[in-house]
């Protein structure tokens, strides 16, 4: 380049000066000063006279000069290649192979190919070497064909013959001359053809033609020149070059077995200092590494070198040139300029003397620096100039040996970069990668939770800190530790804002898991804003999808029912080829069914079933409509559906659901061989991994309807002690209810007590505190002593985690009766969220039902007793639902509603007893506070007269003090008094606390007298009568 | 339906994508019937590899219970190698026989990320840790480093052995499988 331009400059110069003087010369003047010019090897000046020359013979029609022109022509092209400029040497070179003669083809298309693909001209490139393959051959002037008219020839110039005799003369040779030469209307003077072309040459033209193929990206066309180029060229470097290119020719043709054989014998050469190559090398690595190819792409990031190593051994090979050329070796310093770029130095050295190499007068006494050093330095300063490389190449080796499986080797080439530049993106980057790596596949939780927080006490800004989160936060998904990844919430809260999309995505990721974190946590509350969260600050994040349906979830499991759907919904109109689509419709059927839409909810449960028979929520769709159909009455559909249920059923959880489905329909037929068939099935199928304790239950359950009840109860004492330790066995709850009723309805004394010792040895035995729980409770509900054991339990337990459903229970049932409401909604919520099909829910609705009783809260008391009913209808244990939804609507003043309540309770049978006796005494403080003291008294009476043996004669106490009540109301004074006495009388009800307030309102010598009648046998018949009765 | 079941279903499902185990986890028991194995087979190459870089004549391994003499031989040994890259080797050598087989294999993967290119000891070492993956019961781990080391020292010692164990672990893969199969 440094060549060019100072022939150039000369040449210029010289231009206007001798302009005038080249005008003037003769043509053979011309040429003969262009020779002298060449022999003294001033190049640039002789250009002007061969450029007039060539000029000045255009119009001739001579062929000598035809053939001299043509050879100026050529010598201008290698001039101009020889001083590199391409494109006026095509220009010359392309008018000399248009031209005629044309006798060095072979060398004109030689010239012209290299010069085409220096100037970027790569289609005309392979047409020049296309044709310079061909080997052409010279060609000479067409010959001018002059017809003669010899007609009209005179007698001498016919030499005596005819014209007829000359013509056919003429003919004669014309066709000879055919026979023997087809170049036809090419002159006779062709001249030699030029020898072949050399190897070398050869390797020059297949490079040029690989090279312009590549470049026009026809890499199928570039494969077979790149394999002569290897094949033949002897210089490493160039080979090692060619190699490269193959390789990049393969991968993009995605012969990647192919490209591998030629790395491997890449990776053995030396190539790997060509500068070229080694920038070739990491954009070809990172191709292959994109492709999954990472035994090749290690290989050639492993070759890519250190720039100071690279330069380092440029720089002897600049030396050894030095020396050969008889310059001074020189010293490269490489220093980073404020950029942060780094430069070269070229800094002479002689001896132990550096010498300036600005110096003009020294430079001039030097020999000219040839070619080859002149390139090589150019290299190096291209080299040196390029932003760092060694980090990036460092950071895809650990992503490679990471994707390779080759986990410590990744873990220490980003620890290594983020070493090397730790305030940097890139180190941020790999510090980050290096956490994901020790999670997975290292299992190295501890150092990443160590490395994580240190990194985040100091870092708050930029991307860095968000990619570390995440891996945190992935760690602390592996390790199911959600309430950490909860804990991460206030770190990505205090992050500096920025509007980086990377960072905004990253946030994004975040928050989008700290939602889902919510979602495990069944914090669906909280869940519900985290989405929301998302969606709005993120708006089209690449999380819109996904949170869009949590969102909906959130709702379905919050129980919004009709937002979930209608969320729903609009996401399968949004996303209508959406990944959650099939959980969606079958959601929307969830809700329906919520909605108590069961027509509704059974045609979208179909849609899911005939529209994605492959998806994983198909045997769910199957299994809730047959519940619809099970519902009414349908139940050969419905044991189609369970069967098809379970037949498709993807995890054990869906098979459970149908096969226990299925046996609780056929136990409402009495199918008690088919109960044992499909269980059996499913334990067959599943093992272990299916719910166990359940099938166990429903085996026992049909051996004791088949009267087999020692093998039930020795079946369920098993089952107890064998999956009673798991809090999520929902089986064994079921069981231990069971085995509670078997132990008292059909056990004889003895075995009920060979039972309690089995038990209690078990209960010894165990150090699991969940099979313990569970044992206590089964203990104490056959002895009877649930709440003392609940009161134990109130103090004992603190974490209620491990605390299986009946453990709750009796700890609800003890707190009701110690009238402690305080946890009736955490109770309450653990249920919902846990154990939300349990039997034993009933204890928690109870307690949090009175609890808003208390807190004065009636509507939400009476949503409380809504589920309850709902949940456990006419249950015996569910009266209390009836009472406080009696008792609700009475503090709410709708006393209508509360006598129609409280009227209701007391004709269903399975609630006799006791609750028919508070139902009449809140029919009696319904009409009290209705301002009806009479009919009041009537119903308190009805307690005293029919219920006094319930609840200890509680309630009948109760009726005796309100009837009083009521008659001093009425101002039946006398009658007051009466009812005092009868209740002091009353052996039901004259010890208890509430006999206080008749013995006070008699006074003492009173209630002494009735004392001694009472000691001295005699009774009494003491009886208010009222007018106004009441009727049931 | 118990609604908790669904959505951990559902969300594992969605998760499957990001970075979830890659089923490195082996059986314990395999562990350790390969660590005595490569423990020798590290001592042995360990043992060559010094007596080639001193210029001695190998011997065989030596037996078990001679682990301290072992241990103060190699420390020996270590406190006069001057090359960076062979006193890596010969520190993971060192980690190893300690039993410290993780730490090994860490100092291996110095060696390996940061002297990529260094002849003498790239490929032994890329062999150890390929021996020491499968030590450690990661055996898609080790398969992946033979390989490599087939693919990038094809030709050389190291690859010979690399294919040998490749096979090893082939057939202990294929045991695993029916192991758990059969489970």
């Amino acid at each position: 380049m440094i060549r060019c331009t100072l022939l150039l400059l000369i040449f210029l110069a010289g231009t206007a000066l001798a302009q005038s003087e080249i005008e003037e010369m003769s043509a053979s003047g011309l040429l003969t000063e262009a020779s002298r010019k060449l022999a003294a090897e001033q190049y640039g000046q002789a250009i002007p006279y061969l450029t007039e020359y060539v000029e000045r013979m255009t119009e001739a029609d001579d062929a000598r000069v035809y053939a001299l022109t043509q050879k100026v022509r050529l010598k201008l092209g290698k001039l101009m290649a020889w001083l590199e400029d391409p494109s006026a040497a095509v220009g010359w070179l392309e008018q000399y192979t248009q031209n005629l003669p044309c006798d060095q083809p072979r060398e004109a298309y030689k010239l012209l190919a290299a010069n085409l693909y220096s100037s970027g001209q790569y289609e005309q490139c392979v047409s020049a070497v296309t044709n310079a393959l061909a080997r052409p051959l010279p060609r000479g002037l067409k010959t001018s064909k002059k017809t003669i008219a010899y007609e009209k020839m005179s007698n001498k110039e016919l030499g005596g013959h005819s014209y007829r005799k000359i013509k056919r003369i003429e003919e004669a040779a014309a066709e000879e001359k055919e026979k023997d030469d087809l170049s036809k209307g090419f002159s006779d003077d062709v001249p030699d053809p030029e020898p072949d072309y050399t190897v070398d040459e050869l390797v020059l033209l297949n490079m040029a033609l690989a090279e312009s193929y590549s470049e026009l990206e026809q890499w199928s066309l570039s494969i077979e020149p790149y394999r002569f180029v290897i094949e033949n060229v002897v210089d490493e470097d160039r080979k090692g070059y060619a190699i490269m290119q193959l390789v990049n020719a393969l991968v993009a043709q995605e012969q990647f077995e192919e490209a591998r054989t030629f790395i491997v014998q890449l990776y053995r050469t030396d190539a790997r200092y060509n500068i070229r190559v080694n920038m070739a090398l990491i954009k070809t690595a990172s191709a292959l590494f994109n492709v999954d190819q990472y035994d090749s792409a290690l290989m050639l990031y492993r070759m890519v070198l250190p720039r100071e190593d690279l330069v380092n051994h440029q720089a002897a090979r600049m030396n050894e040139i030095r020396r050969a050329a008889g310059l001074p070796v020189v010293k490269v310093t490489i220093v980073v300029n404020e950029a942060g770029r780094l430069e070269t130095l070229f800094g002479y050295t002689h001896g132990d003397v550096d010498i300036d190499s600005g110096s003009q007068d020294f430079g001039q006494e030097l020999p000219p620096k040839p070619k080859e050093l002149i390139e090589l330095e150019e290299m190096v300063e291209r080299l040196v100039s390029l932003p760092p490389y060694e980090n990036e190449v460092l950071y895809q080796t650990g992503l490679l040996y990471a994707k390779a499986d080759r986990p410590w080797e990744a873990v220490r080439a980003f620890d290594l970069t983020a070493s090397r530049d730790p305030g940097g993106t890139m180190g941020q980057r790999a510090f980050a990668e290096s956490l994901l790596v020790l999670v997975d596949p290292l299992q190295k939780y501890e150092r990443v939770e160590t490395r994580g927080r240190e990194f985040l006490e100091t870092h708050i800004e930029g991307l860095g800190p968000r990619m570390v989160t995440h891996a945190l936060t992935i760690s602390y998904q592996k390790q199911e530790l959600w309430k950490e990844v909860k804990q991460l919430l206030p770190v990505i809260e205090g992050f500096v804002f920025s509007d980086e999309p990377a960072v905004l995505q990253y946030e994004c990721e975040l928050y989008y898991m700290q939602a889902i974190a919510d979602m495990v946590l069944l914090n669906y509350k909280e869940a519900k804003p985290g989405f929301e969260r998302i969606l709005t600050d993120y708006p089209d994040s690449h999380q819109q999808e996904n949170a869009s349906y949590w969102h909906a979830m959130a709702q379905v499991f919050l129980k919004n029912h009709q937002e979930a759907l209608d969320e729903l919904d609009a996401y399968a109109q949004t996303y209508p080829d959406g990944s959650w689509l099939p959980s969606a419709a079958f959601h929307c059927g969830i809700c329906l069914f919520g909605l108590e839409k069961l027509e509704d909810a059974q045609v979208r449960f179909t849609h899911v079933i005939d529209t994605w028979p492959g998806e994983p929520i198909y045997s769910d769709a199957c299994s809730l409509r047959a519940d619809l159909l099970a519902a009414k009455g349908l139940l050969t559909d419905a044991q189609r559906d369970y069967e098809e249920a379970i037949a498709t059923a993807r995890i054990p959880r869906q098979a459970t659901y149908a096969v226990f489905q299925l046996a609780a329909m056929f136990d409402l037929e009495g199918r008690y061989d088919e109960i044992i068939a499909v269980v059996n099935a499913y334990l067959d199928t599943y093992g272990e991994t299916g719910d166990v304790a359940k099938a166990a239950y429903w085996i026992g359950k049909t051996k004791l309807a088949q009267g087999l009840t020692g093998e039930a109860v020795e079946a369920y004492r098993v089952t107890i002690l064998k999956y009673g330790g798991n809090v999520l066995q929902d089986g064994v709850d079921l069981i231990i209810s069971e085995l509670v009723s078997v132990s008292k309805r059909v056990l004889e004394d003895d075995e009920r007590e060979a039972l309690k010792e089995s038990l209690r040895a078990s209960l010894r035995k165990t150090d699991n505190m969940t099979l313990q729980l569970r044992l206590r409770v089964l203990l104490a509900s056959m002895e009877g002593a649930r709440l003392e054991l609940g009161k134990q339990l109130i103090t004992e337990l603190d974490d209620l985690e491990q605390a299986p459903p009946p453990v709750l229970a009796v700890i609800c049932d003890a707190s009701f009766k110690l009238e402690d409401y305080s946890r009736g909604e955490e109770m309450l919520t653990l249920f919902e969220t846990r154990y939300e099909e349990s039997t034993f829910m009933l204890s928690a609705l109870k307690l949090r039902g009175f609890q808003l009783f208390d807190e004065e809260l009636y509507d939400e008391s009476l949503k409380v007793v809504a589920k309850a009913q709902a949940l456990y209808g006419t249950d015996p244990e569910a009266a209390w639902a009836q009472i406080l939804k009696g008792r609700a609507e009475l503090k709410q003043g709708r006393f209508d509603a509360a006598r129609e309540t409280f009227q209701a309770l007391i004709t269903v049978r399975s609630w006799r007893g006791e609750p028919y006796a508070e139902a009449t005494f809140g029919l009696g403080e319904v009409e009290e506070a209705a301002g009806d003291p009479r009919k009041a008294f009537g119903w308190y009476q009805r307690v005293y007269f029919l219920y006094k043996g319930y609840a200890n004669g509680y309630w009948a106490a109760e009726g005796y003090l309100a009837s009083a009540r009521c008659l001093q109301k009425l101002g039946l004074e006398n009658d007051m008094r009466n009812t005092f006495r009868a209740m002091l009388f009353d052996k039901y009800v004259n010890t208890l606390p509430q006999a206080e307030e008749a013995r006070t309102a008699l006074g003492p010598e009173e209630v002494l007298e009735i004392s001694q009648m009472i000691v001295g046998g005699i009774q009494t018949n003491l009886t208010v009568r009222l007018d106004a009765e009441v009727t049931e | 339906m118990n609604l908790l079941f669904v959505i951990r279903y559902l969300l594992w499902g969605r998760w499957g994508r990001m970075r979830l185990l890659s089923g490195t986890n082996d059986p314990v028991s395999i562990c350790n019937i390969r660590r005595v194995a490569a423990g020798l087979i590290f001592f042995a190459l360990t043992v060559i590899s010094s007596a080639a870089e001193e210029g001695a004549a190998a011997g065989p391994a030596e037996p078990v219970d001679l682990k301290p003499n072992r241990i103060q031989a190699l420390e020996q040994r270590l406190a006069t190698i001057t090359d960076p890259v062979a006193k890596l080797f010969f520190t993971a050598g060192l980690e190893h026989t300690k039993g410290d087989s993780e730490r090994a294999i860490e100092t291996l993967a110095q060696l390996i990320v940061e002297h990529p290119n260094d002849e003498k000891w790239i490929a032994k070492s890329e062999l150890l840790s390929a021996e020491l993956y499968l030590e450690l019961g990661m055996l898609k781990s080790a398969a992946a480093t033979a390989r490599q080391v087939l693919s990038l020292h094809a030709g050389t010692d190291a690859a010979k052995q690399a294919a040998e164990l490749r096979v090893k672990i082939e057939k202990l893969r294929k045991e695993t499988e029916s192991k758990e199969s059969s489970e």
